[in-house]
């Protein structure tokens, strides 16, 4: 066992919270130490394969079987390929087990920056609406906080990681500070026009993104403007979206005060029963499995919603032999993720001789028109569509051989809309994760279950999410309407959040509303993990928000020594 | 997303109604002797032969290079023998031998042996009855056939750079341009 120096605060995890956390702390003086299970990624320097072509692949877009194998349930993200597995676990290094009848997913990406490398980039403001779901409808318990409380954060992370889009005005879905939005193409004009002539409560508007669009010189630091290249799932040379690579670490690291260790694992957290404080980390060397442990005043996990859950649970004790900071009995619990089930396309005809230059790396949104304000319909919560027009390119599935229809192969095609619905799920007790006794990985954790399912509740959402993209089609286009529907799973969204909730009460949750432990005042969560509940928006920019708002709460007491 | 291999679920093959059973043993038999080349990992060389045969009657030689130019056939090999299971190689194999058997019920000769014009004629009907339906999961040898053909050509970089517009740093998106009649398809690096 090595024991090392102490640091005035532990930040486990360095993903796009933990990254957060790493800025704040030591950009305010603080010596700050990041721990990071997965491998080092440099921003540009280890981006592999961010200029390869397809043909610069063995397999091109096929998975061998070999990563079949080895990233059975990874490979199941959309954009995990050739270019991008590198950023995402191998399943048989890192198994997890489901319940049978309940099919689940975990996407991993263990690296500096976590799933920052390799994320959907959608950026929204929660609004006062999305904060009293819970209060409103009594499923769940009630946010500690309101708009008015996260409001400054939501700008503070905005100009930091720039963020491009239109203000609309809505109250259930508040602007920001936006740079250009990414431009509309002419398809997407005239669908706009008729859905919202159409419809009088619904906005089709470009999405809110985590891209750098059109910035002025000298700002964001390091980073320029999007190439759209289509290929952030690569890491961007540009830095044009926002990853913790590009951002928020060259931020902490210019400070000094950063120190981050990679291949290192959390085992436990060490708990001081006299002062009821957390002391440090007990860690593992991931190549080697040795030992180590690490002190701090304060300590943030940000290690991600199951895996942060996971320490606590390890970390249980005589003073909290149900998981460290679980009094409550709430921690492992109301583990919540969107349902994105519900995909449409239609052929929109009319526009042969417009096109678009370059690949957007986004698409529209279709903001939420279900029980925003009251409940008026037979389920609970809301949904959003995303999606957007395009040409459709190289079409094999035509009739057709020899030269004329190889020179037909090479014109753009039809015009094609396609919407996918993303839907909030309402927060159940009994959807949860566990740690499975007598199962362990290869450096002896035990292996996570994720015991849940999306419920009624969710299916009777989804039929009217099916018959809303049918007739929003209509509307737009006309032409062959396809709608259709898979089976809801849990995890397949990526938005997994819940299992060690924030609260007003210590007795129905893990968290106060600074994300302080309410048992373990030194003791903060700052991902995803602590929503108790989640919008049909990503939960991204909230936690970070969160995150900011967490570290500067801590600093205050660090300050005047009440931590 | 679902695109990738969607298409690979074949486990309907086209079944010749004119097949005879003493066909298919004879050819069967002839196919154990035929040697294998050493860059196949998969395909003997008749087999090979056969597949050059199809996937350039379906992208033919113009002022660009046509499908075997730029080792489509090797491309396909690589994917039966490390991408798909065992028994989509098999299904894969069967349906072309079996595309073969039909062209000499119809023709009296193997695809190979046809000449240019008689293959893009006998292609272009099997095509077109294909072609014009609407599949679910199961598709047909051909359906497969031509789509690995063809995604696999426009993966390759001649296939690309010389057929369409190939743009791998576009510069800032632009929304809305025209699109004037001789304008090809613009393609960057994302598979």
């Amino acid at each position: 066992m090595n024991i090392k120096k102490q640091y005035e605060v532990i930040v486990v995890g360095g993903g796009m919270t933990g990254s957060w956390a790493a800025k704040e702390f030591t950009e305010k003086g603080f010596e700050t130490l990041v721990i990071e299970r997965g491998k080092e990624v440099e921003h540009i320097k280890d981006y592999s394969t961010t200029y390869n072509a397809p043909w610069d692949f063995k397999y091109r877009d096929y998975d061998s079987k070999e990563v079949k194998e080895e990233q059975y349930m990874q490979r199941l993200k959309y954009n995990f390929d050739a270019s991008s597995k590198q950023f995402y676990v191998n399943d048989k290094e890192h198994p997890m087990e489901t319940v049978k009848g309940k099919p689940s997913r975990w996407f991993r990406g263990f690296q500096t920056g976590g799933k920052s490398l390799i994320w959907g980039k959608g950026v929204y403001r929660y609004s006062d609406y999305d904060f009293e779901r819970n209060k409103n409808d009594g499923n769940g318990i009630d946010w500690p906080i309101r708009y008015k409380d996260i409001e400054k954060w939501y700008d503070y992370i905005e100009e930091f990681i720039g963020v491009c889009g239109t203000n609309e005005d809505l109250d259930h879905y508040p602007d920001g500070k936006y740079l250009p939005p990414f431009e509309m193409n002419a398809v997407e004009k005239a669908a706009k026009k008729r859905l919202e002539d159409h419809y009088k409560d619904r906005v089709f508007a470009p999405n809110r993104v985590a891209h750098l669009t059109k910035i002025k010189p000298g700002t964001f630091k390091g980073r320029s403007e999007c190439m759209s290249r289509d290929m952030c799932h690569t890491g961007c040379p540009f830095g044009a979206y926002f990853s913790s690579n590009s951002s928020t670490f060259p931020a902490a690291k210019l400070t000094g005060k950063l120190t981050m260790v990679h291949n290192t694992i959390v085992d436990t957290l060490i708990y001081d029963e006299t002062k009821s404080r957390v002391t440090g980390v007990k860690v593992i060397d991931a190549n080697t499995n040795e030992t180590t442990e690490y002190y701090a005043r304060v300590i943030f996990l940000c290690a991600s919603t199951l895996l942060s859950t996971s320490i606590l649970m390890r970390s249980k004790n005589d003073t909290f032999p149900n998981g460290l900071a679980n009094s409550s009995g709430v921690l492992g619990h109301y583990l919540i993720d969107n349902h994105k089930t519900v995909v449409g396309t239609v052929v929109m005809e009319g526009f042969d001789d417009k096109y678009y230059k370059g690949f957007r790396p986004a698409d529209l949104v279709i903001t939420s028109f279900r029980n925003i304000k009251k409940q008026e319909k037979d389920f609970y919560r809301s949904y959003g569509f995303w999606g957007g027009a395009r040409r459709v390119g190289i079409n094999p599935n035509q009739i057709g051989i020899g030269k004329k229809f190889k020179e037909k192969l090479t014109k753009p095609g039809d015009w094609v809309m396609r919407i996918y619905g993303f839907g909030e799920s309402i927060p159940y007790y009994d959807n949860k994760i566990e740690l499975l006794e007598g199962k362990k990985n290869k450096w002896g954790l035990q292996i996570v279950k994720i015991d849940a399912e999306f419920k009624e509740n969710e299916l009777k959402m989804i039929k009217d999410m099916k018959e809303q993209a049918q007739e929003m089609l209509e509307v737009m286009g006309l032409k062959d309407v396809k709608v259709t529907e898979s089976i809801p799973i849990v995890g397949n969204s990526s938005h997994m959040v819940g299992t060690a909730r924030m609260g007003k009460n210590s007795k129905t949750s893990v968290l106060n509303s600074f994300n302080q432990c309410h048992d373990i005042t030194n003791l903060f969560i700052t991902d995803g993990s602590c929503m108790p509940s989640l919008s049909y928006k990503s939960p991204s920019l909230t936690i970070m928000a969160l995150t900011a708002r967490a570290c500067d709460f801590a600093v205050k007491k660090m300050k005047k020594g009440e931590l | 997303m679902e695109r990738r291999e969607a298409v690979i679920k074949i486990s309907w093959i086209l079944k010749s109604v004119f097949l005879a059973p003493t066909v298919l043993t004879v050819l069967q038999s002839c196919q154990h002797e035929v040697k294998q080349s050493k860059d196949l990992l998969v395909f003997n060389d008749n087999q090979d032969s056969l597949v050059k045969a199809i996937a350039d009657t379906i992208i033919p030689r113009t002022n660009s290079p046509s499908a075997s130019d730029v080792n489509v056939d090797k491309f396909i090999d690589l994917l039966l023998n490390d991408v798909f299971d065992e028994r989509t190689k098999q299904i894969f194999l069967n349906g072309l031998s079996e595309f073969d058997q039909n062209c000499k019920s119809v023709t009296g000769e193997s695809f190979t042996n046809l000449s240019e014009p008689e293959q893009h004629i006998y292609l272009e009907k099997i095509d077109k009855d294909i072609m014009q339906k609407d599949y679910d999961e199961l598709v047909p040898f051909y359906y497969t056939f031509k789509h690995l053909t063809i995604t696999s050509y426009f993966s390759t970089e001649q296939g690309v750079k010389q057929n369409l517009n190939y743009i791998p740093i576009p510069g800032p998106f632009i929304g809305d341009i025209d699109l004037k009649p001789e304008d090809k398809i613009i393609i960057g690096n994302k598979m």
